[in-house]
């Protein structure tokens, strides 16, 4: 597989501010580790599912791979087709905008109710001075149809309020394919809709891939749509990743505590008899003080003095397929 | 959330609100009365009358009396109808001018132009207004369109604040990371994205400071510093003040400017608040 993008080593830190007073006696400040350096890669045409619960860094990293977090906090590198993101000009970040797009969790808030659909949909070639002119209608007509709104021109005159959910989901990819982009991170893209549209913007998402190549960042916090749609699965958690592999593999082998944990609590076919599910308990430690050694053994139940001491780093697990990773020392000894 | 509703919802909200009808009302007569002040009034408003004219009580051929040079005091509060508004509306054009480029510049680009641009304002919003506009007009010279400089540039104080953080909200609102996303430079963002969804609170806002440049100009005009070719109802109750017409019973000169600027400020407020409370859902009765 040809790859698209790479990010190695990215890290996203925000200053904790403090108060004024302790700013004065010069009290160490803290930072928030949102993301804690992840390597990552995606080909040409693929769909990689960044997995984790609230605030494990996956969102931080769909916007970090697109340079829309404060740059000012973000380490590491990415690079698109070989091309430094972060090193890019005026003109170059330009034209990277224009191959790599976004797709937001809310469309209740991603679209701006004071534009028609017609002027969402076109937007993108506006702010990037195409032709939009008097093809501008059929352009986003045929655009929205390509996002399964069909027919696309009783769409265009309509405004967002007057959409519902999956609609105005439909808007924003339509809107974010008219640049005929190669790359886009999809944020949580169904989580805020209903359950009987979620299988068809899902399909959407995977018939680009199949007929475009288009490659997705698919940020989930749920498992089984992961495995449903895509070919590799990353888990993260506290801003590190945990476990990376093919999907497949990830679901029916997972090495981590952390994973295992989550594809317990899957729905499954055979009944429960005889079958407890370990389920975890606690809270994520706070991302300003994370733990040293491994950041899950506060909540692990397989944690011995090993893992209070040395850190695990991110590992082929024996005799996995390949391209199966995990960080933990136990990986691939764990009774999954 | 949805501050932001269409033209003609806000029309329906609105004529449910008696006292933003009130308010309009009251705005509405006295501008048709300003524009169509020379066809109305009989008198020139600047020329003296006879000596047998000086401070005639309210009577036929002067409804509203003469003041103490002889003129008619229901011309003079006509002509000076147009100066009021004039001079308010003018201001408020300045000040909202003002108001609204620093609180959106200050509010979108943060940090330290956010910083400095806003203790500069805080410098204004604590400055004691009245000296201030008093020391700036008496420098500059009386004259109407000074008038009009001094009050736009002392008031767009409170503007700048509540355009800023209402700024700050809608810079949180996702579509505008989505079109920075699709690669918006600033000036679209500002532009095509933020103003339209700040614009209603600017709307709502004029119509508050519109309110308190009227009484400003009126506060300015009394204390003298008028501009007495082009008499405002302010400078009308400092000549009438000067001339003693409170101490000798001549009511006629001194309460008709007083109750239209009284009436027409309050038709400036009670509108401002009608538009406050459809813009802003939670002061919404139910």
């Amino acid at each position: 597989m040809v790859e698209l993008l790479r990010a190695e080593n990215l890290a996203v830190g925000y200053p904790m501010r403090t108060g004024f007073m302790e700013g004065l006696s010069g009290k160490e400040k803290g930072t928030l580790r949102a993301l804690d350096g992840i390597d990552l890669s995606i080909g040409v045409g693929e769909i990689v599912a960044l997995v984790g619960e609230s605030g494990c860094g996956k969102t931080t990293t769909g916007k970090a791979l697109l340079r829309l977090v404060d740059e000012r906090y973000v380490r590491g590198s990415v690079r698109f087709d070989g091309v430094d993101v972060y090193g890019l000009s005026r003109s170059g970040l330009s034209g990277f905008r224009k191959t790599a797009q976004m797709i937001y969790q809310d469309p209740y808030q991603s679209l701006n109710p004071k534009d028609s659909v017609m002027e969402i949909v076109v937007e993108p070639l506006r702010v990037h001075g195409l032709s939009v002119g008097r093809d501008a209608r059929s352009r986003a007509v045929s655009a929205l149809e390509e996002a399964g709104l069909k027919p696309g021109g009783e769409y265009v005159d309509r405004y967002p309020h007057e959409l519902s959910g999956g609609q105005r989901q439909r808007v924003a990819i339509a809107s974010s394919l008219i640049l005929e982009p190669r790359f886009i991170v999809a944020d949580e893209p169904v989580s805020m809709l209903d359950l009987s549209v979620r299988a068809g913007i899902v399909r959407l998402l995977a018939s680009l891939r199949d007929n475009r190549g288009l490659a997705f960042a698919f940020i989930t916090h749920d498992l089984s749509l992961a495995w449903l749609l895509a070919d590799r699965v990353v888990i993260m958690y506290l801003g590190k990743i945990v476990e990376e592999g093919p999907a497949d593999e990830v679901i029916s082998h997972p090495s981590h505590p952390y994973s295992i944990a989550l594809v317990d609590v899957l729905p499954r076919i055979e009944p429960r008899a005889g079958r407890k599910r370990r389920l975890l308990s606690g809270e994520p430690p706070n991302p300003v003080c994370i733990p040293s050694g491994c950041r899950f053994k506060p909540r692990c139940r397989y944690a011995t003095d090993l893992c209070s001491e040395k850190e695990p780093v991110l590992e082929a697990v024996d005799g996995a397929a390949p391209g199966h990773l995990a960080a933990c020392h136990y990986r691939g000894s764990l009774p999954s | 959330m949805e501050s932001i509703t269409g033209a003609r919802s806000m029309w329906r909200l609105f004529r449910s609100n008696a006292l933003g009808v009130v308010g309009l009302a009251i705005i509405v007569l006295f501008a048709v009365v300003a524009l169509a002040g020379p066809f109305l009034a009989p008198y020139d408003p600047l020329s003296f009358g006879r000596p047998q004219d000086v401070l005639r009580a309210p009577g036929p051929g002067h409804l509203l009396g003469t003041d103490d040079l002889g003129r008619d005091v229901a011309t003079a509060l006509v002509a000076g109808s147009r100066v009021s508004l004039l001079v308010g509306l003018s201001a408020t054009l300045i000040s909202m001018l003002v108001g609204t480029l620093v609180g959106v510049v200050a509010g979108y680009y943060g940090r330290w132009v956010d910083t400095a641009l806003m203790r500069f304002t805080d410098v204004f919003l604590v400055l004691p207004w009245l000296p201030l506009m008093l020391v700036l007009a008496a420098l500059l010279g009386p004259s109407v369109w000074n008038i009009v400089l001094v009050i736009g540039l002392t008031g767009w104080a409170g503007t700048a604040r509540v355009i800023r953080a209402q700024t700050l909200a809608i810079k949180e609102r996702q579509f505008m990371e989505r079109a920075r996303s699709i690669g918006a430079g600033d000036g679209h963002i500002i532009m095509h994205h933020l103003m339209p969804n700040v614009f209603p609170l600017i709307f709502a806002n004029t119509i508050l400071v519109t309110a308190v440049s009227i009484l400003s100009e009126t506060t300015l005009s009394f204390l003298g510093m008028g501009d007495s070719t082009r008499p405002s109802w302010g400078t009308m109750l400092h000549f009438a003040f000067e001339s003693g017409a409170a101490s000798s019973g001549a009511l006629w000169f001194i309460l008709p400017p007083g109750f239209c600027v009284l009436l027409l400020v309050m038709g400036f407020t009670f509108l401002g608040y009608a538009f406050d409370e459809i813009l802003n859902p939670k002061l919404r009765k139910r």
